[in-house]
């Protein structure tokens, strides 16, 4: 077997691995815009009704983002035969809300204020890496570890509500920036 | 005793239309077989032979619907057609570092005294050297005779216009050549060296 033949037999099939990552990407981008938007709903809500209350709000926010994504992705394979898998979302929706959970939790009940502030977000920002893993996608994986940084610097300088609120607004726009990358 | 790699080659996806098929459908949750035939630029009859070997095989499922006004035949891949894509991949890998890239000859065919040889051929302007070294190459592809051109090839090959010498070329003994512009190699001659 000539290496030509195989090296090309590899490349096209390379190139169409990506091709089909690159519209599961296209597709993982409409909840993840739906999520960013969550988070700037909940910049109002850590300030006048705390942090440690955010919760339930997550919750059925998450909950409506998977639905609604869910009902595109039908609509999507109707108008043009492909549909994305669902599960990686809800894997990440998952892996956030039970982790961010529990870090905020575990924050409040051992008295790490800096694990109650900035666990639940670099829950949430691991979780959205292992959704780039899983979609070979890089953009999102750089998203991740800018969110992971914008943690730091926030855990570093800011306490309490505000240090939430900043992260909600930081991690939205950050997650709007490569939702936009991610649909081009 | 190793096994070559070319024996871990799945028959069922070992062919680039299936290869293709089974890449477009990794990572997503199903496919119609519209944009199946679009993505692969295929016709009816060609894919649906190919989806069906796949199908039974157990690499891809396929499911007809009308859910939408117009019957549709959905496609998607199933976990044994994930592994199989996945270690066929490997496999390929496996064979092109088995094989070794080789650009310098077009064979592929892997032989450091040749490589020397023709190396020194290339870049030496002395009749002589050129010709012992070529010779050489000839002693060496006359020893080990590594491939037996079968069939003739045609070629295409664009040059800058300043490019002279391409027609009714002679060797440097000064003997005729043959010339390239004809678009047709073929061998006329066996020079077996001694």
């Amino acid at each position: 077997m000539d290496p030509i033949v195989v090296e090309l037999t590899l490349a096209e099939t390379a190139a169409r691995r990506r091709g089909a990552l690159e519209l599961a990407c296209a597709s993982i981008a409409v909840p993840l815009r739906l999520l960013a938007l969550v988070w700037f709903a909940l910049v109002p809500v850590a300030l006048v009704v705390g942090r440690n209350h955010l919760g339930p709000f997550v919750g059925v926010a998450l909950i409506a983002v998977t639905v609604a994504a869910w009902r595109r992705f039908r609509k999507a394979a109707i108008a043009h035969g492909v549909q994305a898998r669902l599960w990686p979302w809800i894997l990440v929706v998952i892996a956030a809300t039970v982790g961010g959970t529990a870090a905020s939790r575990g924050g409040v009940d051992h008295g790490l204020p800096l694990l109650n502030v900035v666990g639940p977000f670099a829950v949430n920002a691991l979780a959205l890496l292992a959704l780039a893993w899983a979609l070979r996608s890089r953009v999102l994986a750089a998203t991740s570890g800018l969110m992971l940084a914008a943690s730091g610097v926030v855990g570093a300088t800011l306490t309490g509500n505000v240090a939430v609120a900043v992260q909600l607004i930081t991690y939205a726009v950050l997650l709007l920036l490569a939702c936009a990358r991610l649909s081009r | 005793m190793t096994r070559h790699p070319i024996h871990n080659l799945n028959d069922d996806v070992h062919q680039r239309v299936r290869l293709g098929i089974l890449a477009s459908l990794d990572g997503l949750a199903k496919t119609d077989f519209n944009h199946l035939k679009t993505t692969l630029e295929l016709t009816d009859g060609n894919l649906g032979r190919h989806l069906q070997a796949l199908e039974e095989a157990g690499l891809v499922s396929q499911t007809r619907t009308t859910g939408d006004g117009r019957p549709r035949t959905w496609i998607k891949i199933t976990t044994k057609g994930r592994r199989a894509l996945r270690d066929e991949i490997q496999a390929l890998q496996q064979l092109l570092g088995e094989l070794g890239p080789n650009p310098t000859t077009t064979a592929r065919n892997t032989d450091p005294q040749i490589e020397t040889l023709l190396q020194q051929g290339r870049t030496s302007t002395d009749p002589a050297t050129r010709a012992a070294a070529y010779q050489g190459v000839a002693k060496r592809l006359n020893a080990d005779l590594p491939y037996i051109w079968q069939d003739r090839a045609t070629w295409a090959v664009v040059a800058n216009s300043h490019v002279q010498n391409w027609n009714n070329p002679t060797t440097p003994q000064g003997a005729k050549a043959y010339g390239m512009i004809v678009g047709t190699i073929w061998t006329p001659q066996i020079w077996k060296s001694t």
